[in-house]
């Protein structure tokens, strides 16, 4: 600042064109360090911040193609990851869901059984893709479900229901996020598996009150064989 | 959606939450699009850009304090630093003066409490309008074309048709009239 006709230095005008990027990189690197150790300019900035951050708000908004969220998905999560890798619960469960991941990897690929399950179904929205994916096995009512989208709002759960033929939906049981769960089928709905449909709602934390879906039907997939 | 509830959001995509970013993407992507837009003026550009943009977002979001600056203004300074960014390695002119915006995220990075409390309270956007009405038209215009357009003093000057050091006083200035009219 040797220029005589400028302005006497005033950390607030400073810390203005800091923030527009006004200041040669010498200065910017001058003014990094000291801001590094002085709150006072810190909060200038961050007062310039929020002023300058309204002129964008003048910007008005403008849907993005749908096409960008799937591309920035791809590149922030990477290639789908294995079960047990694509939670995001936090640690304390990472235990058991590596457990159910393995349990379903173990079923799903015939690890521990010799047969995988002979029936699937994949339960998609049209908004969401896949949402869940599902394995039956008519011979020992087995049926395990992992929630792979659509994930509910804290205080709503998803369930999952059985329709087969013109029978009202029965309902399996509650699915959980990222996590394989297994349900037992009473013997009676054993039979007809084939080609039944599966369909996810959207219901009070807990299930279904009433027994009878509540909420939206948010996806849904028939059953076929594997 | 309310600066409580985007701040929840930031939080969760701090920890990773994919959820919590998918929301946080449905509430603020259109706004910020449209700065992108309004910056870069070319919607191939401004396309790529918000992809940066919000992987920018996933990766840096541990740097949002809350209480600092409200959570639209964190969201809006990483568009703007990006954009900028961009349209400067376009600009062959503007080599004096480029700048990663990863520094300016950073400096956004220590706890403590910020402006953005007090000004919540009040219009900001009504407000910085109000105190550029005050300035001279081409005084207001030379601080919204740094802002949104990045234009550095060298550019600025030459726009202006005026040297580079009256360039520089006369925003310095305008920058001092505007504080001056934004704590009033």
């Amino acid at each position: 600042m040797s220029d005589p006709t400028d302005t006497p230095d005033d950390d607030s005008v400073l810390a203005a064109e800091y923030v527009l990027g006004l200041l040669s990189e010498a200065e910017e690197d001058a003014f990094a360090r000291r801001l590094f150790l002085e709150a006072e300019l810190r909060w200038l900035c961050d007062g310039w911040s929020e002023y300058f951050a309204a002129l964008a708000d003048e910007a008005a908004p403008v849907t993005p193609p749908a096409a960008l969220w799937p591309a920035i998905e791809k590149r922030v999560y990477g290639p789908p990851m294995p079960v047990w890798r694509r939670l995001n619960l936090g640690t304390a469960v990472i235990g058991t869901a590596l457990a159910a991941g393995l349990a379903f990897a173990a079923l799903r690929f015939g690890w521990l059984l010799p047969e995988p399950l002979p029936l699937t179904a994949e339960l998609t929205s049209e908004t969401a893709g896949e949402v869940a994916r599902i394995a039956l096995d008519p011979e020992s009512g087995s049926v395990t479900a992992e929630l792979v989208g659509l994930f509910p709002e804290p205080g709503r759960a998803r369930e999952l229901w059985l329709i087969q033929g013109d029978n009202p939906p029965v309902s399996l049981g509650l699915l959980a996020p990222g996590t394989v769960v297994a349900f037992e089928l009473p013997e009676t709905l054993r039979a007809a598996l084939e080609g039944a449909v599966l369909a996810i709602s959207d219901e009070p934390a807990g299930g279904s009150p009433t027994g009878q879906p509540t909420g939206a039907v948010l996806a849904a997939g028939s059953v076929t064989a594997s | 959606m309310t600066a409580q509830d985007l701040d929840a959001l930031l939080t969760r995509v701090s920890m990773a939450d994919r959820k919590a970013f998918a929301a946080l993407y449905s509430a603020t992507s259109a706004k910020l699009f449209g700065i992108c837009l309004r910056i870069l003026k070319d919607r191939a550009m401004a396309e790529d850009a918000l992809q940066d943009i919000y992987v920018k977002i996933w990766k840096r979001a541990d740097a949002y304090q809350p209480g600092r600056v409200q959570p639209m203004t964190w969201l809006i300074t990483v568009a703007r630093n990006h954009a900028i960014d961009l349209l400067r390695k376009r600009r062959t002119a503007a080599t004096d003066n480029a700048e990663g915006d990863e520094t300016r995220i950073d400096r956004l990075e220590t706890h403590e409490p910020g402006p953005a409390e007090q000004l919540l309270q009040k219009d900001t956007r009504a407000q910085i309008s109000a105190c550029l009405d005050e300035l001279a038209d081409e005084k207001a215009e030379a601080v919204r074309q740094a802002y949104l357009y990045g234009a550095t003093y060298a550019e600025l000057a030459a726009h202006f048709a005026v040297p580079l050091n009256t360039m520089r006083t006369w925003l310095r200035r305008s920058l001092q009239a505007l504080r001056t009219c934004l704590s009033r």
